[in-house]
């Protein structure tokens, strides 16, 4: 398959503190990769480098065959980031105007911003919701807006910085089946996450990074061992069990 | 309390909720105006119509009270000090009135007018005039209320946190101000960061035009509404 999204000797440098070191990987087509690593591994600045919120010192940006790395603006159109703190990504006062700021910023008409926000409140389950203020809703209704706001905006790849922080059971398996979904619509995922036995048997990648540095990236059933070494915890579980969908 | 009455708008897809903001705007303006500058009988009248409008669209007075108590309060004061005036219980009672009725159609406003829309539409007022900082300003106002929660979210929790501690602001009222608001600022200051990355990834430009639907049809009950008002008013005072 194709690579997707390429990534060549990323460095990055904030102050005297060097945050990533020649990172590399690729993402394929309809790829759904967790990146995990200990805190401070540099995995969600990468995420910010890779989306334009940053510019990294050195290294190349490919998206589906263009080298985007100077071409801040279109890495910021094509490559979404839901960010940790799903309350901070709020802006509009009800649901449905949360998810129609991001096409009407792009400058879609009125019917393709009305056309895109149907489907994805239907995609995110959100329908029972999209008259309420954003604030109003549960963790896992939140996160869910959080991931139709950026989904509305018709992005390449997906990126979600610890998606299951803060949530308890029941919305865990609501974000984590969102997820699932929208991999098998095709979408290219990349989350980065200390939890991968919730959702490793989804996944169709592995990377894992340690002090600013990739230290390589697997399949599932060969990242086990991997994950230990990096000290990721992964129970003595068959990969099969690795999902909170099963129970 | 504030961002509770501030973002208390309910859309409920009625005529009034899809008249203009702008429109909204001016009939708010006029009605407060005349409600505090009419005839005790003709404030009356106005009270009435506003209280009729208010029971017909069901606002949530029960929530508003007890999401801004401060303003009760606020009316026991006024017809408090107008009674010390030796102003009568009728007259005090009218003022009280006026103040409560401005409050109520203030309130009725919020209900059915987002303000965002409202920004919009002042953008789009003012562009011809003003051009791209038009943008920049509708930009700004939507902005600065959509952190007011974040504003009093951080306080609170600032707060709470400091309590839990066993810090008591009775105890050292000075040096706890300065704590707290040095807490503030640096949390909002982060807090406002990661709200700019938030906008940014979002392909947020503060210099767009926005789209608002302009004035309709539907608009023209409001201001004809809006003439009674004025006419009412001039012809209770004579003019």
């Amino acid at each position: 398959m194709q690579d997707l999204l390429s990534v060549e000797n990323l460095s990055l440098k904030l102050g005297d503190r060097r945050i990533l070191s020649s990172v590399s990987f690729t993402l394929e087509r309809g790829d759904f990769a967790v990146l995990c690593g200990r805190n401070g591994a540099g995995k969600s600045q990468l995420l910010r480098a890779l989306k334009g919120l940053i510019q990294p010192d050195s290294g190349r940006i490919v998206l589906d065959g263009v080298d985007l790395t100077k071409n801040r603006r279109e890495r910021l159109k094509r490559m979404a980031l839901v960010f940790q703190d799903a309350q901070l990504q709020f802006v509009g006062e009800t649901v449905e105007k949360d998810i129609a700021f991001g096409p009407l910023n792009l400058g879609w008409s009125r019917e393709e911003v009305e056309s895109v926000r149907e489907e994805v409140i239907a995609v995110m389950e959100l329908d029972k919701v999209r008259r309420q203020r954003p604030a109003s809703l549960s963790g896992g209704e939140k996160r869910r807006l959080t991931i139709a706001g950026v989904l509305a905006m018709r992005p390449d790849i997906i990126f979600l910085d610890e998606p299951f922080s803060a949530l308890d059971y029941p919305s865990t398996r609501l974000v984590l089946s969102s997820l699932v979904r929208l991999h098998q619509e095709g979408h290219t995922i990349l989350v980065v996450s200390h939890e991968v036995e919730k959702f490793l048997r989804h996944t169709t990648k592995v990377l894992i990074m340690n002090s600013g540095h990739m230290c390589g990236q697997y399949r599932p059933e060969e990242s086990l061992d991997e994950l230990r070494r990096a000290d990721v915890y992964v129970p003595s579980l068959p990969l099969e069990d690795f999902s909170w969908l099963q129970a | 309390m504030a961002a509770g009455m501030i973002f208390h708008t309910r859309d409920l897809d009625r005529w009034i909720d899809r008249c203009h903001p702008l429109s909204k705007l001016a009939l708010l303006l006029v009605y407060c105006i005349a409600v505090n500058i009419a005839s005790p009988v003709y404030a009356l009248v106005l009270s009435l119509a506003l209280a009729a409008a208010c029971t017909v669209r069901r606002i949530p007075l029960a929530q508003y009270v007890h999401d801004g108590p401060v303003f009760a309060v606020l009316a026991v004061f006024i017809m408090a000090s107008e009674l010390l005036q030796g102003s009568g219980i009728f007259i005090s009672t009218v003022e009280t009135l006026r103040f409560a009725m401005s409050l109520l159609a203030s309130l009725a406003f919020i209900d059915c007018t987002s303000i965002d829309d409202l920004a919009s539409a002042l953008g789009r007022l003012l562009h011809p005039v003003l051009g791209r900082h038009a943008c920049s300003f509708a930009s700004a106002v939507q902005l600065t209320l959509s952190m007011i929660p974040m504003i009093f979210d951080t306080a609170m929790n600032i707060s709470q946190a400091r309590k839990a501690r066993g810090a008591s602001f009775l105890r050292h009222p000075v040096r706890s101000t300065g704590e707290l608001t040095v807490s503030l600022v640096s949390q909002l200051l982060d807090g406002v960061s990661d709200r700019a990355d938030a906008l940014i990834a979002r392909s947020y430009d503060p210099y767009r035009l926005q789209n608002v639907q302009g004035p309709g049809a539907g608009d023209i009950p409001l201001l004809a509404i809006l003439a009674a008002i004025t006419g009412g008013l001039l012809w209770t005072s004579g003019l």
